[in-house]
């Protein structure tokens, strides 16, 4: 269990040191240290983005393994709940009133993102406590947000601000800046931390309820506490680089063929290889060609074909069984 | 079955490929040269049948009196040739919108008819013609417009002489062909004046056109195929990211690389001088060397930012001229040009306009 993640942590800082290295200038990372232009591009330009795009793609991952163990549902992301249409939502209102300000972007996705994932929680409240509730709260709370978020596109100014909106949608880390990382920052590691920390009630959580109930867990406390905190990230990691599509689901399927199905090695597993990949589509994104890619074209580039190679190997395993 | 299922897979994986292909395939536009124009007379009115852009011909009944004009860069163009009042319906670009309220009292209700037009108010309207742009010409809009026998014209303004032979073509279908003639003049005489003035210049800087994008610290610049990079290689520069298409995000370290002489800031949804007000306070561009040297300006602008493809790309070249070959325009004032283009072309003074940008260089 451990030489897993030891394996998977050494690989991730060895993409950190390349992605240093990786950019659209060539040169040795070591002249940085004579060189003030080269210094302002490693430490201004491509550090921050490098941790940015790490840390998203860890609350991410987490994210989505927590939903897709929480809901029993393989399928399941951090849009499950509604987060990412609130967040999306969020942003766009925000762009079309206040176009000034991205702070105000930032503050606005962040917080209707929580807000829809608590209205997701609430409504299942009225229509019964089981997971299925949750789940069917999130579609309908999905369903809203994104038909919000349709009225925006329509009303949008066609010249200026829809095309602001649709970048933002499509997610990109280009001009990540330390005062950026330092207000989401944060939020994503303390939602990391909290979550690895108690990875272990995950496994009692993916039983059924009457189940994890009978080994004497408030199954409802525990669920609410891990939908915050990946809430919480994934609002924060959207905050910062737009909409990222993938990395919540896929992370935790590539997790599972390394690390197994227990919690307490799958859940820093998924972490480190959600900010293996997300790190990695961004130092493709940013370093191919002349402009920047948006991030969710590449992360639907690589996402879906190595989700079919997934399939394909658990096919393999059913046949061998 | 197995094979069968290879070849399925083959199959939709080489129609993917097909797709992508053709979509990326550019669609050949330069098909026609002129417009060739002839008049049928039917008895009290007149027809004059065009060329469009996308090379159809378009039957109109001249003079037009009430145009609807759905393309954002075809509204100034009718402006221009002193129409404004024939326009009962006129979209336009973002903050230009800014301009033409100071000329037309009633042009934030046609801009508000604009957004909101379904097919059946517009044929309320009456239109004698109608304006779209020509990447919308082949939309299903378009072709409801004309099965219900409306006259549409695709217009294009990517480059110099796109401009000229619309106000061209403008002019006679609104009858006012000697102005369509003077404009068109005027600026070819401005250009050639141009020309010889740069014929002997030795180098040509390299510039970079940024504007603000929707996310913070990132900025965007135009592609080889746009208006803006096409005007800067006319008055003597080099546009750096003229390899690019279209509107593209560029990040700090590919703007080192480029390593241009000049940043020219454009300001549409964030107005220039913030615009680069945020790229100086950023530290990250301090990599840059004309950032670091100050060779950071703002486009002026009244609204409509002077080297987009707007009426007033004259005035956009001589001031890119002018801030990058100071020596060769040295007795021109780009004010006072800037003062009789307006006069001339709108009857208005340059001092009732609030102009944003760097004005006064060199």
């Amino acid at each position: 269990m451990s030489r897993t993640i030891l394996f998977l942590a050494l690989t991730f800082i060895a993409l950190f040191v390349v992605s240093l290295q990786v950019g659209r200038m060539l040169f040795p990372i070591w002249s940085a240290v004579s060189s003030p232009v080269y210094r302002t591009i490693v430490v201004d330009v491509r550090l921050p983005r490098i941790l940015a795009a790490s840390l998203a793609g860890a609350s991410l991952a987490l994210a989505g393994a927590v939903f897709q163990n929480v809901f029993r549902n393989y399928l399941a992301g951090p849009g499950i709940l509604g987060t990412t249409s609130g967040a999306a939502f969020g942003a766009a209102v925000a762009i079309l009133l206040a176009p000034l300000t991205t702070v105000t972007v930032q503050l606005s996705s962040f917080s209707l993102g929580l807000a829809a994932t608590m209205l997701s929680c609430s409504l299942a409240r009225l229509v019964g406590e089981s997971t299925l509730a949750l789940v069917l709260s999130g579609m309908v709370v999905s369903a809203l947000f994104s038909a919000g978020l349709g009225v925006i596109k329509y009303v949008a100014d066609p010249y200026n601000k829809l095309p602001a909106i649709v970048y933002w949608l499509l997610g990109s880390f280009s001009g990540v800046r330390w005062c950026d990382l330092a207000s989401s920052a944060p939020l994503m590691v303390l939602s990391a931390l909290l979550i690895v920390s108690a990875r272990w009630v995950l496994n009692v959580l993916s039983l059924s309820d009457e189940e994890a109930q009978s080994l004497g867990l408030s199954v409802r406390r525990w669920r609410m506490f891990f939908v915050a905190l990946a809430t919480l990230g994934t609002s924060a990691s959207v905050s910062i680089a737009g909409m990222i599509a993938w990395i919540g689901v896929l992370s935790p399927h590539i997790a599972r063929l390394v690390a197994g199905h227990d919690a307490r090695s799958l859940v820093p597993s998924t972490a480190l290889v959600g900010a293996l990949l997300l790190l990695a589509c961004d130092d493709i994104a940013r370093s191919v060609s002349p402009a920047e890619i948006p991030i969710s074209i590449v992360t639907h580039v690589v996402g879906a074909p190595t989700l079919f190679a997934i399939l394909m190997r658990r096919r393999m395993y059913l046949a061998k069984d | 079955m197995r094979t069968l299922h290879l070849v399925s897979i083959a199959l939709a994986v080489a129609a993917c490929v097909a797709i992508t292909v053709a979509l990326l395939h550019p669609i050949p536009h330069n098909t026609v040269q002129t417009p060739v124009t002839s008049v049928a007379t039917n008895k009290s009115v007149s027809y004059l049948v065009i060329k469009d852009f996308a090379g159809r011909p378009v039957k109109v009944r001249i003079p037009a009196t009430r145009i609807v004009s759905e393309y954002g860069l075809a509204t100034p163009y009718v402006y221009l040739l002193g129409a404004g009042n024939r326009l009962v319906v006129a979209e336009i670009w973002g903050p230009a919108s800014r301009f033409y309220s100071i000329i037309d009292k009633d042009f934030q209700r046609k801009l508000k008819l604009a957004r909101e037009l379904s097919i059946e108010e517009l044929l309320k309207l009456k239109p004698s013609l109608i304006l779209v742009s020509y990447w919308k010409c082949f939309s299903r809009r378009v072709k409801q417009m004309e099965a219900l026998g409306l006259p549409v014209f695709c217009v294009r303004v990517e480059n110099v002489s796109d401009i000229y032979r619309f106000i061209t073509v403008l002019g006679k279908v609104l009858g006012c062909e000697k102005r369509a003639e003077e404009i068109v003049s005027y600026y070819k005489s401005l250009v050639n004046k141009l020309r010889e003035r740069l014929a002997g210049i030795e180098t040509r800087p390299r510039v970079l056109i940024l504007y603000y994008s929707g996310k913070e610290h990132a900025f965007r610049t135009f592609g080889g195929d746009m208006f803006q990079c096409k005007l800067v290689e006319m008055a003597g520069g080099v546009c750096v990211s003229a390899n690019l298409s279209g509107k593209k995000t560029v990040n700090v370290e590919q703007v080192a690389k480029w390593n241009p002489d000049y940043i020219i800031v454009i300001g549409y949804r964030v107005p220039g001088p913030k615009a680069r007000e945020i790229l100086l306070s950023d530290p990250a561009w301090r990599a840059i060397e004309a950032v670091r040297d100050g060779r950071v300006y703002v486009v002026p602008s009244d609204g409509e930012n002077w080297i987009d493809p707007c009426p007033k790309w004259v005035l956009g070249l001589y001031w890119l001229a002018k801030l990058l070959h100071p020596s060769a325009l040295k007795d021109i004032s780009i004010e006072k040009l800037a003062s009789s283009f307006y006069e001339k072309l709108y009857n208005i003074s340059l001092s009732s306009l609030k102009i944003v940008g760097d004005l006064r260089i060199g």
